[in-house]
């Protein structure tokens, strides 16, 4: 497999180039173009085998990505791109079965088909946080495509770091983290960051230059409203 | 301090390593991430009911926060809520800038802001266009949807209400109509601002309205 990125940042869309026999999975409605050699299956699928597709189908759901998956297999070598719903970047990151990763789920794009995914819960104080209450936890060793709103880039962190929930793409399962207050009572109610989710340890994360639910949030009170 | 602004133009965000006692006033809501040392303040900045008026009519919240290092240095990044261009200003005793209200991202803790009318006219234009006075001396960041353009004002320039950023105090503004009643209908134009005099105008080439206009009709009813 081999995975180039064009148009980064602002319209970043991805090209698997698959061998003979080889597969990509993506999530619903990220396929742009692909070559004629490739079949597509859908199905609640866990990638790298184990059971309960359909468990973890829900469980995706929950997690406000699609219940079902694409399965990308190229019969004679062939390509299919991929592209995010929003504007913003995709990032490449090649997982080698000695750390684990973990990503918000809306950051999920494509993967191949050995890295095997799971659901994980992210804590009720994630929901007062006001962020997706889900993480799709990634092991094992293969290519990762995660999309973002806006640019991504990399965090070492060594110690500790503070972000705000909704700037976060993925991170390494090295790293702990707490959901927090950003300050007092005061700053929490009223600073617009109200929690915020605080890293500890020593790993990678990933975050985006920008948040789509603050980007909503602007667009949507001057929306006229949604009716039934 | 050390400041960068970094993905610029489309996704610009600003990454400031602040020293102990430095501090940072920023629009609510504006942190992506901070260094865990970093202690924030909240409060109503030029009395809370001129904050009021800033947010019903130009969108800018009423709060805003002020962050500072704790004990060692520390890094703050910020990032707008609309995708786009962020810059820098050093603002100079006597020199205001004058800021659309939503542009406001960042700056030193002592420069004021004051709100300003764009003219009655301006409010009936749709443009919310209701603007920041920012005086005093410092560091101001601002920031667009889509990228900036610096104009140097010389003698009269016109611009969309919708796609104005910021200008040096010294330029006079009148908001007018485009044309006659025919254009004012029908150009897809409504008001703009002719600006005079001598100074910096910074435009931005998207306007949230346009994309407003552009999606509300394909919404469903």
């Amino acid at each position: 497999m081999k995975i180039e990125i064009q148009n980064r940042p602002a319209y970043a869309i991805a090209d698997v180039h698959l061998e003979l026999g080889e597969s990509v999975i993506s999530e619903g409605g990220a396929m742009v173009s692909m070559t004629t050699d490739i079949t597509v299956t859908t199905s609640t699928m866990s990638t790298g085998g184990g059971a309960g597709g359909l468990l973890k189908g829900l469980k995706r759901m929950l997690t406000g990505e699609s219940f079902f998956l694409n399965k990308f297999t190229s019969s004679t070598g062939g390509h299919v791109s991929f592209a995010p719903t929003l504007i913003g970047d995709v990032e490449h990151i090649t997982l080698d079965g000695t750390t684990n990763l973990v990503v918000q789920s809306s950051s999920f794009m494509a993967c191949s088909e050995g890295l095997s995914m799971d659901t994980q819960f992210g804590g009720m104080k994630s929901l007062f946080a006001g962020e997706s209450l889900f993480w799709i936890q990634f092991s094992g060793s293969g290519e990762l495509l995660l999309n973002s709103f806006g640019g991504i880039f990399c965090k070492e962190i060594d110690g500790s770091f503070i972000v705000d929930t909704g700037h976060i793409v993925a991170f390494e399962d090295t790293l702990e983290y707490k959901i927090k207050k950003v300050g007092g009572l005061k700053a929490t109610l009223l600073s617009g960051e109200g929690l915020v989710t605080e890293f500890y340890g020593k790993g990678r994360l990933f975050m985006q230059t920008h948040n789509a639910s603050a980007f909503g949030g602007l667009l949507g009170p001057k929306l006229p409203p949604r009716q039934r | 301090m050390k400041q960068e602004i970094k993905h610029g133009p489309s996704f610009a965000s600003l990454f400031l390593d602040l020293e102990p006692g430095e501090k940072i006033r920023t629009e609510a809501g504006a942190m992506a991430g901070m260094s865990s040392n970093m202690k924030i303040t909240t409060k109503v900045y030029g009395g809370f009911i001129r904050a009021l008026i800033r947010k019903f009519l130009g969108g800018e919240s009423v709060f805003q926060n002020t962050y500072t290092p704790d004990g060692e240095a520390g890094q703050l990044i910020l990032s707008p809520s609309k995708p786009g261009e962020i810059r820098h200003v050093t603002l100079e005793n006597g020199k205001p800038m004058i800021l659309q209200a939503s542009a406001f991202l960042a700056g030193s803790p002592d420069i004021s802001m004051k709100t300003a009318y764009g003219g009655l006219k301006s409010m009936i234009s749709g443009e919310g266009l209701f603007l920041l006075k920012m005086g005093g001396q410092g560091d101001l960041w601002f920031n667009a949807y889509g990228n900036i353009t610096e104009i140097d004002v010389d003698g009269e320039y016109i611009v969309d209400t919708g796609h104005i950023v910021a200008f040096e105090d010294g330029l006079k503004f009148k908001v007018k109509k485009v044309g006659g009643l025919k254009s004012m209908l029908l150009s897809g134009e409504g008001f703009v601002m002719k600006f005079s005099g001598q100074g910096k105008l910074y435009i931005q080439s998207r306007t949230i309205s346009s994309l407003l206009g552009w999606i509300t009709p394909m919404l469903p009813s």
